[in-house]
């Protein structure tokens, strides 16, 4: 019943044809379908002229509601409990569904409090008290859809994709990082914290990727003042890895006396060690060098994509966000990655139509980290030997 | 100029009429003013650089002090003789709520130079299982370290300089331990390594940052974050993880009060203000006490100490006495400065507290 006004300028034509394809297209569950029908009805009332924006169950929630179901299974126990204080303006209650989406449609949106209140019929506050339930109910629930792999065939398909991009092989990995911008009070002292290389006021997000485009490791939170390796730095990857407790799975023989350990390859903002394996740096590469550069900035095109899709699927993280609670904005960048996750482990066909750029943190450039350890060293040389052709067998 | 005091209420004293005006029993108690200042001397006021006034001094304190006494018994009054003693050590015990106001000037809570003591609960055989036994560890000045019979630990030495430090393997772990990396260099240097963890961090600045590591079995931590140029050093917040959730909030009051001081405190690390109250960790984790070096690491630890004492002398307070205090202050009484002065019976103190309650307190945020 709320004012959609700004909905109404998105309108075009045949609203109603589409919602009951989509309907149908779903009827195998009649309480959920009837939920649909209903919030449709709710969120379109008042609007004579229907809206190509918001008819189909994909545009509003950016997911299948096959993944919605599912979404709406790992928080029911908590979004439920004491639920009933959550209601319509109109005196209704929310359900569960009611509430998912509400929390879905703020995060994969970005649009104000207002303006989802406004959508879905409910004041604001209750808007901002549903999504943070649903972040704190994810963040336990759905933490299981973003780990390190686990088993060794987990890893082996890994390392297997990896491979089949361009050739690298047992590459568990790649990380990188993205910022998520913010606009900060200059009154405030502790703004400056915040204001990274690019005199952005940011967050920090370092997502180590598999060739799915799943997250594999998420570490944020640091302030953008942090540079990227010291943000990988105090991850506890890094510790891991250097206790010899990760990346220290089989090794492959590329040639006779020459094998190689896991690692995991970023770009030169990170410092070449002996299980994170950098570009070569400098104009005049060898062909082979010029080769393993190539190839590798091809693989790491995977962790590009990912978070530039993260941030277009869930677009509360894109943009400049006004004044976010920098304690709070981490948790929400984690079920971001989380929901990200869960598209791609319940093989979402939404994924299909979305675009595949690899811009995730534009304006902003290559930093360059500039250690170098001796065994990253071997292992890059003996890769790029490897990557072409090169090497003896 | 107690100018709050109703006209009708003349004839009595000022003590009577202050009581009255608190809502206190007036006159012809038990208590009275000299009762309380032969047995409970506040030696630390007298060597204060920052003097109060003299009018001011009285009241609050008496007050509470009168409060608290009636309300307890015989024997809690050796008990009371030692945490007021203790106290005053600490804080200023000054009821200083009116004389700020008229001055328009805040007198700091803080002793300027506290001692360093750190308060133990630890059970007994005896009777009383719950009494915390007051334990002076690093102090020329304190002795106490009796089982059963608690001793006042009253202190006249303000001179931090003249504390020796004895134990130091317990808060001096990592005494002085000026850091290599004092004129930072372009190298940027991270330091995370807690067996190091006392550093010189002087002229850092801090800030509490919640941190998602998805491969750490704690995803979620909250982290201090020291940084000098292109120097930064990274500090658990062990045990202090903010509490956002409803859920989450319910027993963890100290640790929201200790937040918000340590925001407080991290403003004048930054402005490098030399005094006492400079370098302060809001964690009761020993590991994550900061230090500064040269002569006054000791004073530095004393104020280390200072949460620590803080939250276990105002749980014991809590337990032994019963304070007339709105449910909302309880709530966030984690802090002994809101027991003391925290009995404000009329509106306007109650409203200034309020105030700077809020002030510290989180923002709830959009989400």
């Amino acid at each position: 019943m709320g004012p959609i006004r700004g909905f109404r300028k998105r309108k075009k034509t045949e609203k109603k044809p589409e919602e009951n394809a989509s309907g149908s297209g779903s009827s195998e569950k009649e309480g959920p379908v009837d939920w649909w029908d209903e919030f449709f009805k709710r969120i379109n009332a008042g609007i004579q002229s229907p809206s190509s924006g918001l008819d189909k169950f994909e545009s509003i929630f950016k997911i299948s509601r096959k993944t919605f179901d599912y979404i709406c299974s790992l928080v029911k126990e908590d979004m439920m409990a004491k639920s009933a204080h959550f209601v319509f303006s109109n005196g209704k209650p929310l359900s569960l569904c009611d509430q998912v989406a509400v929390a879905l449609r703020r995060l994969s949106s970005g649009d104000s409090l207002v303006t989802i209140g406004d959508l879905f019929g409910l004041n604001h506050s209750t808007v901002s008290q549903v999504t943070w339930r649903f972040v704190e109910s994810m963040e336990e629930r759905g933490l299981h859809h973003l780990q390190w792999p686990s088993t060794e065939a987990e890893m082996t398909d890994v390392k297997s994709k990896f491979e089949r991009i361009r050739g690298f092989p047992n590459c568990c990995g790649v990380i990188d990082t993205t910022h998520i911008t913010m606009c900060l009070p200059a009154s405030d002292p502790t703004s400056h914290l915040w204001l990274d290389h690019e005199k952005n006021h940011s967050m920090v997000v370092q997502a180590i990727v598999d060739p799915d485009m799943k997250f594999r490791d998420i570490v944020t939170g640091w302030p953008g003042k942090m540079k990227d390796w010291l943000v990988f730095q105090s991850s506890t990857f890094y510790k891991l890895c250097d206790q010899g407790e990760r990346l220290n799975g089989k090794k492959v023989e590329l040639s006779k006396g020459t094998e190689i350990r896991e690692y995991i390859i970023g770009d030169s903002g990170y410092p070449l060690l002996p299980y994170l394996v950098i570009p070569y740096e400098g104009k005049d590469l060898s062909d082979s060098k010029a080769e393993f550069n190539r190839r590798h900035s091809a693989t790491r095109v995977v962790a590009q994509r990912a978070l530039a899709r993260l941030k277009d699927m869930w677009r509360i993280i894109q943009g400049v966000m006004w004044r976010p609670d920098k304690h709070r904005l981490p948790r929400i960048i984690l079920v971001c990655c989380l929901l990200h996750n869960i598209i791609i482990d319940m093989e979402d066909e939404v994924q299909d139509s979305m675009s595949l750029s690899h811009n995730h943190d534009s304006g902003y450039h290559q930093q360059i980290c500039g250690t170098a350890d001796i065994n990253g060293a071997n292992l890059r040389d003996k890769l790029a030997l490897y990557l072409s052709g090169r090497m003896p067998p | 100029m107690l100018c709050s005091v109703p006209a009708g209420k003349s004839g009595s004293n000022w003590l009577d009429r202050l009581r009255s005006n608190k809502g206190f029993p007036t006159g012809d108690d038990d208590l009275d003013l000299d009762h309380f200042l032969t047995q409970n001397p506040s030696p630390s006021s007298s060597d204060s650089p920052h003097s109060i006034p003299p009018d001011a001094q009285g009241g609050g304190v008496l007050i509470n002090r009168s409060e608290i006494s009636r309300r307890t018994a015989a024997q809690d009054k050796e008990w009371y003789g030692i945490m007021s003693n203790v106290l005053s050590e600490l804080f200023y015990m000054g009821g200083s709520d009116e004389s700020s106001k008229l001055s328009g000037k805040k007198i700091p809570r803080k002793q300027t130079k506290p001692k360093l003591c750190v308060v133990s609960t630890r059970n007994n055989n005896s009777s009383n299982s719950n009494t915390s036994v007051i334990e002076v560890k690093k102090s020329s000045v304190f002795v106490q370290k009796g089982e059963n019979a608690p001793v006042a630990t009253a202190s006249l030495n303000s001179d931090s300089n003249s504390l020796v430090e004895t134990k130091a393997g317990n808060v001096g772990g990592g005494v002085v331990d000026v850091d290599g990396n004092e004129d930072e260099d372009e190298e940027e240097e991270e330091e995370e390594e807690e067996e190091k963890g006392e550093r010189e961090l002087k002229g850092y600045s801090r800030s509490e940052v919640t941190v998602i590591d998805t491969s750490c079995g704690l995803w979620k931590s909250e982290k201090l974050v020291f940084r000098r140029k292109n120097a930064w050093k990274v500090r658990e917040k062990k045990g202090k993880l903010r509490s956002f959730g409803r859920k989450k909030r319910k027993g963890n009051d100290n640790g929201v009060v200790v937040v918000v001081g340590g925001k407080k405190k991290a403003k004048v690390l930054a402005s490098e203000e030399d005094n006492g109250d400079q370098c302060t960790t809001p964690s009761s984790n020993e590991r994550n006490n900061l230090k500064n070096d040269s002569g006054e690491e000791v004073c530095k630890a004393a104020t280390n100490n200072l949460d620590t004492a803080k939250e276990e002398v105002s749980k014991d307070l809590r337990k032994r006495f019963i304070f007339s205090r709105s449910p909302r202050k309880i709530r966030k009484g984690g802090s002994a400065v809101v027991l003391i002065k925290g009995i404000p019976a009329d509106k306007k103190n109650i409203s200034k507290l309020s105030n700077n309650i809020a002030k510290g307190t989180y923002r709830q945020p959009k989400v």
